[in-house]
C-alpha cells in the first residue's frame, strides 16, 4: 500500500515537471521568434543560429509532450467505432495501442539515441556553424523514451481498470 | 501486394481507433518490414525529427497560441458580438463572415491548418451561439481552412513552381479566381443550407447604436488583422514570424487591455497551446514517415503507372489527374505530394496540352481538399484538438464540404480561365 | 550483367530539380553504371524525396542512402573546415566561366585532399568536388545615383546560415537575414528583405528574380559542388567497384563543371536580355572596396579558427600553383 502510493506521488511529481518543460520549451520558440524580429526591425546584428534555435524548441517541446499525451491517452484517434463498443472491446484496444505504443515508439527512441550519438562523437554543428546538432537530435530519444515510459504507466493503468 | 496489406493495415488500426500517430508509424513499420528494401529504422527516426525541423511549421504553434489568448481573454468574444450584431440576421450571415475571414487570413499565413487553428478557434463559438450545428459549423471551419493553401501567398505553389519550373507569380495570380470561385460556391451551399434548415438568429432589428457600442468594444480586436496585414506588407515580418507578433499582441490586449486574463492564467493558456501543437505534429511526424516508406519503395510512381497506363483524351487525362490526387491527398501532406508527383504527372498533362500553371492550380486545388479528407488530413486534426470533439464528429462534418470542393474542382479542372484569366491580364 | 555477380544498389539523394545539379547526379549514377558493368544499380531520388541535406547525410553514414550531391555548405555541419570554401574573393577569375573552372582545378590540389581526407574520418567518402557557380547580390531597390557599396549600405540581405556567407555581407554594412529558401519569394515581394544572395542559375530557375529587378554583378562567393558517397557502403563494395566508383566521381567532377558553367551562363544571359532586369556591372573600385571590407572582417575572423586557419593556407598555395 505505502509502495504504491510512493509511486504514485514519483509519478505525479515526474508529470508536473515534464509540462512545466513543455511549456517552458513551448514560451521560450515564441519569445525567440519574437525577439528576432525586434532585432532585425531595430537594426541590431541578429544570432545567426537564433532561427535555428526556435526550430529546435518546438522539436523539444514536441516529444516531450508527446509523453504527456500518452500518459493521458490524449493522443488523437478516429473514435467512430470506439465510441459505440463496449468496455471490453476498449479494454483490448486499449490495451493493444499501449503496446503498439511501447513497442514501437520505445523502438524508434532506441533507433534515435543511435544518431544523436553519431552526432555527438563526430561533432557534427547546425547549418549556421554554432549549434551542436546532438542537442536538438536528443528530443528524439528523450522525449520518444518518455512516452514508451507513460505509455508502460497509462497500460499499468488500464489494466488496473482506472481507464475506461 | 505489400501496398495493400500496409495500406489495410492502417484501415483497420484506424477504424479500431488507435492513437492516428501509432497507426502511420505502425504501418510504416509493417510496409517496411514486407518489402525489405533495406532502409534502416534509425531514418525513421531521423524523419520524425527533419520532418519538424522546419521553419515554416513554426506559424501552427504561433497562431494556435495567438488564437488561444484571444479566446480566453476575450478578445474573439467582442468579435462575435460584432459580427452578429451586423450580419446575425442576414442568412448565412455569419457562416460567410467565417468565409470570407478564412480567404483574408490564408492571405495572410498561407497555412491551411494555421488557418483552421486562427480562424476557426475565434468564429466558431460564434457559429454555434447563431443556432448552426455542430456538424455543420465544424465542417465549414475545417474545410474553409484548406483555402489559405489556395489563396497566395502559398508554400505549395512556390514548391510546385521549384519542381515545376513554373513562374511563382503566375501560380499566385492564378490561385485568385480559383480562391474566389470556391468562396463563392461555398457561401452559396452556406445560403443554402440556412434558408433550408431555417436558421434563424435570435438578433433584435438593426440598431445603429448598438453596433457602435459593439464596434467600439471589439476595435481592439479589429486591430489584429490591421497590425498582420500592415506588418506583413510593409515588410516588417514574414507570415510565420505574424503568427509571433499576433500572440504577443493578444498577450497585452488580454492581460493589460480588456483584463479578461489573469497573468496566472498565461502560464495555463501557453501549456494548453504547446499540447495541442503537441497532438497535430505528433501526427505529421508520423505520417512523415510513412510517406518516407512509401517514396523508398516507389509506391506512388507504381501507382500513377497503372492509373495513366490507358490511351486516354485530355479531359479523361484531368479526370485521372484529379482521382490520383485526391488519392494523394489522403495519404500525404500535399507537400511531399508535389515533390514526388509533379515530376511524373506534370509530362502527362503537359502531353495532354494543358497549361503548366492551370496544372499547377488544379494540383494545389486538390491537395488543399486532401488537407480534410479522411484518413490523412491534418485539419480533421487541428479540429479535433482545438474545439475538444471526436474526429468522428469533424469527418461527419466536412463530407458535405467535400462534395462541394469536389464540384468547385470540377469547374477550375475544365475551364481553364478561370485560373489563367487574371496572369494573362499580365502579359 | 552477369547473374553471378551480386548487384549493388545506390540510391542518391538531391534535393533540387531540373538543374545542373540532377544532371550531375545523373551523369554520376550512368557513370558508375557503366564502369561497374551494372554491378551497381542506381537510382536517383530527386527534388528532396529522402529529405533534408542532413537526413540524407545521416544515411549516407548509417549506408541506407548512398550518395548525396549538394553544394559544400552543406558539407560545413559535418567538416567545418570545408566551410573556408565559402570565403568570398577567394577563387580566382573574372567571370562565372573561370571561377567554376578554377575551382574544380584548385580542388585537385592538397586542400581538395584534406578535404576528402576529414570526410572520410565522419563517414563520408567524397568522389567529387567541383565548381558550382557564383553568388550574386541581388536587391529589390537600387539607387543609380549612389555607388554600389551605399546601396548596400542597411540592406536586408538574405544569406545562407554559416558565418562566411553571414559575414560577408554584414561587413558590406548590410544586414544579413536567414530565412528558409521558400519564404524568400514572399519576403522579398513583401519588403520584409531587401535583397538576397545567390547563384544566377537558382535564382532564376525558381522564379525569385521576378521580385528582385536588380543584379549586382559581384560573383564574391563561388559556391563548391561535392558529390559523396557512404563510406560504410564504400568500404564493403569489392576493389574493381570502388575504382568504378572513385573514376565515376572524377568523371563527374569534368562534366559537372561543364554543365554548370553552361547554366549559369545561360542564367546571366535571360538576365541581361530580360527587359524588366537591371543588371549593375561592380567597377573595380567598387570590387576593391568590398573585398576590403571582408579581408578585414570575414577573413579575419575565420583564421581565428586554427582549424580553417590551416585549411585556408593550403588552398591559397593551391590558388598560388595554379596561377603559375
Ligand atoms: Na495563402
Ligand atoms: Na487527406
Amino acid at each position: 500500500m505505502q509502495e504504491s502510493s510512493f509511486f504514485a506521488r514519483v509519478d505525479r511529481v515526474c508529470f508536473a515537471f515534464l509540462k512545466l518543460l513543455v511549456g517552458v520549451s513551448f514560451c521560450l520558440m515564441i519569445f525567440s521568434v519574437f525577439l528576432s524580429i525586434v532585432m532585425r526591425e531595430f537594426g541590431f546584428e541578429g544570432f545567426p543560429w537564433l532561427e535555428e534555435a526556435s526550430q529546435y524548441l518546438v522539436v523539444w517541446s514536441v516529444f516531450l509532450s508527446a509523453a504527456v499525451l500518452a500518459r493521458r491517452n490524449e493522443h488523437i484517434s478516429i473514435d467512430i467505432f470506439y465510441s459505440q463498443s463496449s468496455p471490453r472491446t476498449r479494454k483490448i484496444i486499449n490495451v493493444l495501442s499501449a503496446l503498439l505504443g511501447i513497442g514501437l515508439i520505445g523502438y524508434l527512441a532506441y533507433m534515435g539515441w543511435g544518431f544523436s550519438y553519431t552526432a555527438y562523437v563526430f561533432n557534427d554543428v547546425s547549418l549556421s556553424g554554432y549549434l551542436p546538432v546532438w542537442v536538438a537530435y536528443v528530443s528524439i530519444p528523450v522525449g520518444l523514451g518518455l512516452t514508451a515510459l507513460a505509455y508502460l504507466l497509462w497500460l499499468a493503468d488500464v489494466l488496473k481498470g482506472q481507464h475506461q | 501486394m505489400i501496398t495493400t496489406i500496409a495500406v489495410l493495415v492502417l484501415i483497420v488500426l484506424l477504424i479500431s481507433g488507435f492513437p492516428l500517430w501509432l497507426v502511420f508509424i505502425a504501418s510504416g513499420f509493417t510496409l517496411l518490414t514486407l518489402a525489405s528494401s533495406g532502409i534502416p529504422p534509425d531514418m525513421l527516426a531521423s524523419r520524425m525529427f527533419s520532418s519538424l525541423n522546419v521553419y515554416a511549421l513554426l506559424a501552427v504553434p504561433g497562431f494556435i497560441f495567438a488564437a488561444e489568448l484571444m479566446v480566453r481573454g476575450g478578445m474573439s468574444q467582442r468579435l462575435i458580438n460584432w459580427v452578429t450584431v451586423l450580419l446575425g440576421r442576414v442568412p448565412g450571415g455569419v457562416p460567410v463572415t467565417t468565409i470570407v475571414a478564412s480567404e483574408v487570413f490564408g492571405a495572410i499565413s498561407g497555412s491551411s491548418t494555421a488557418t483552421v487553428a486562427g480562424i476557426g478557434k475565434v468564429l466558431y463559438p460564434g457559429l454555434r451561439q447563431s443556432a448552426y450545428n455542430e456538424s455543420f459549423s465544424l465542417g465549414l471551419i475545417t474545410s474553409m481552412g484548406a483555402i489559405a493553401v489556395i489563396v497566395p501567398p502559398s508554400i505549395t505553389m512556390i514548391l510546385y513552381g521549384a519542381v515545376a519550373s513554373a513562374s511563382v507569380g503566375d501560380l499566385f495570380l492564378a490561385g485568385i479566381g480559383p480562391a474566389i470561385l470556391i468562396g463563392l460556391v461555398v457561401t452559396l451551399y452556406c445560403v443554402v443550407y440556412a434558408l433550408t434548415h431555417s436558421v434563424t438568429s435570435q438578433q433584435q432589428a438593426w440598431n445603429a447604436q448598438e453596433v457602435w457600442r459593439h464596434t467600439r468594444e471589439a476595435a481592439w480586436t479589429l486591430g489584429a488583422p490591421v497590425i498582420i496585414f500592415g506588418g506583413i506588407y510593409s515588410g516588417f515580418f514574414t507570415p510565420t514570424e505574424a503568427s509571433m507578433v499576433l500572440s504577443v499582441y493578444a498577450l497585452i490586449v488580454s492581460t493589460c487591455i480588456y483584463k479578461d486574463l489573469p497573468w496566472r492564467d498565461v502560464w495555463h493558456v501557453a501549456l494548453e497551446s504547446a499540447l495541442l501543437t503537441g497532438k497535430i505534429f505528433t501526427i505529421v511526424a508520423a505520417a512523415s514517415v510513412f510517406s518516407l516508406v512509401l517514396v523508398f519503395e516507389h509506391i506512388p510512381e507504381q501507382i500513377v503507372h497503372v492509373l495513366t497506363g490507358w490511351d486516354m483524351s485530355p479531359l479523361m487525362i484531368l479526370l485521372m489527374v484529379n482521382v490520383i490526387l485526391l488519392i494523394a491527398g489522403m495519404f500525404m501532406d500535399p507537400n511531399s505530394a508535389i515533390v514526388v508527383l509533379v515530376p511524373l504527372l506534370l509530362p502527362i498533362a503537359q502531353a495532354a496540352g494543358i497549361d503548366i500553371i492551370h496544372f499547377g492550380i488544379i494540383m494545389t486545388v486538390n491537395l488543399a481538399i486532401g488537407m480534410f479528407t479522411p484518413p490523412f488530413g491534418l485539419n480533421l486534426f487541428v479540429s479535433t484538438s482545438i474545439f475538444n470533439v471526436s474526429t468522428g464528429k469533424v469527418i461527419k462534418g466536412v463530407l458535405p464540404f467535400i462534395w462541394v470542393y469536389i464540384f468547385a474542382l470540377a469547374i477550375i479542372s475544365y475551364v481553364p480561365e478561370i485560373s489563367l484569366f487574371i496572369p494573362n491580364l499580365f502579359h | 550483367q552477369t547473374a553471378s555477380a551480386e548487384t549493388y544498389e545506390m540510391r542518391v539523394g538531391n534535393i533540387t530539380s531540373n538543374d545542373a545539379q540532377e544532371l550531375s547526379a545523373k551523369m554520376f549514377i550512368d557513370l558508375v553504371q557503366k564502369k561497374s558493368n551494372g554491378e551497381i544499380k542506381g537510382q536517383l531520388f530527386t527534388g528532396g524525396a529522402l529529405g533534408s541535406n542532413d537526413e540524407v547525410m545521416r544515411g549516407l553514414r548509417l549506408g541506407s542512402i548512398q550518395a548525396n550531391i549538394n553544394p559544400t555548405g552543406n558539407l560545413n555541419q559535418f567538416v567545418p573546415q570545408a566551410g573556408v570554401l565559402t570565403l568570398p574573393w577567394l577563387f580566382p577569375g573574372n567571370n562565372p566561366t573561370q571561377q567554376i573552372e578554377n575551382i574544380t582545378r584548385i580542388l585537385k590540389g592538397q586542400a581538395g585532399n584534406a578535404i576528402k581526407t576529414m570526410a572520410d574520418q565522419k563517414g563520408f567518402h567524397v568522389v567529387s568536388l567541383f565548381g558550382l557557380g557564383p553568388n550574386q547580390i541581388f536587391l529589390r531597390d537600387y539607387d543609380k545615383s549612389k555607388s554600389v557599396v551605399e546601396n548596400l549600405k542597411g540592406k536586408r540581405i538574405r544569406t545562407i546560415s554559416g558565418q562566411e556567407h553571414t559575414e560577408t555581407v554584414n561587413n558590406w554594412g548590410a544586414r544579413s537575414v536567414q530565412m528558409s529558401l521558400p519564404e524568400v519569394y514572399t519576403s522579398i515581394q513583401q519588403g520584409v528583405i531587401d535583397g538576397f544572395d545567390l547563384p544566377a542559375a537558382v535564382t532564376t530557375k525558381l522564379k525569385y528574380h521576378e521580385q528582385a529587378p536588380y543584379v549586382l554583378m559581384t560573383n564574391h562567393i563561388v559556391l563548391t559542388q561535392y558529390i559523396a558517397v557512404s563510406k560504410a557502403w564504400y568500404d564493403k563494395l569489392p576493389a574493381n567497384l570502388k575504382k568504378a566508383v572513385d573514376e565515376a566521381g572524377a568523371e563527374t567532377e569534368a562534366l559537372g563543371t561543364d554543365a554548370y558553367v553552361k547554366e549559369q551562363n545561360e542564367a546571366l544571359n535571360m538576365l541581361k536580355t530580360n527587359p524588366k532586369m537591371t543588371v549593375v556591372e561592380l567597377t573595380e573600385a567598387d570590387r576593391k572596396a568590398l573585398q576590403d571590407m571582408n579581408k578585414k572582417g570575414v577573413w579575419t575572423e575565420v583564421k581565428k579558427n586554427p582549424g580553417k586557419a590551416e585549411m585556408l593556407k593550403l588552398l591559397e598555395a593551391d590558388v598560388a600553383k595554379l596561377a603559375k
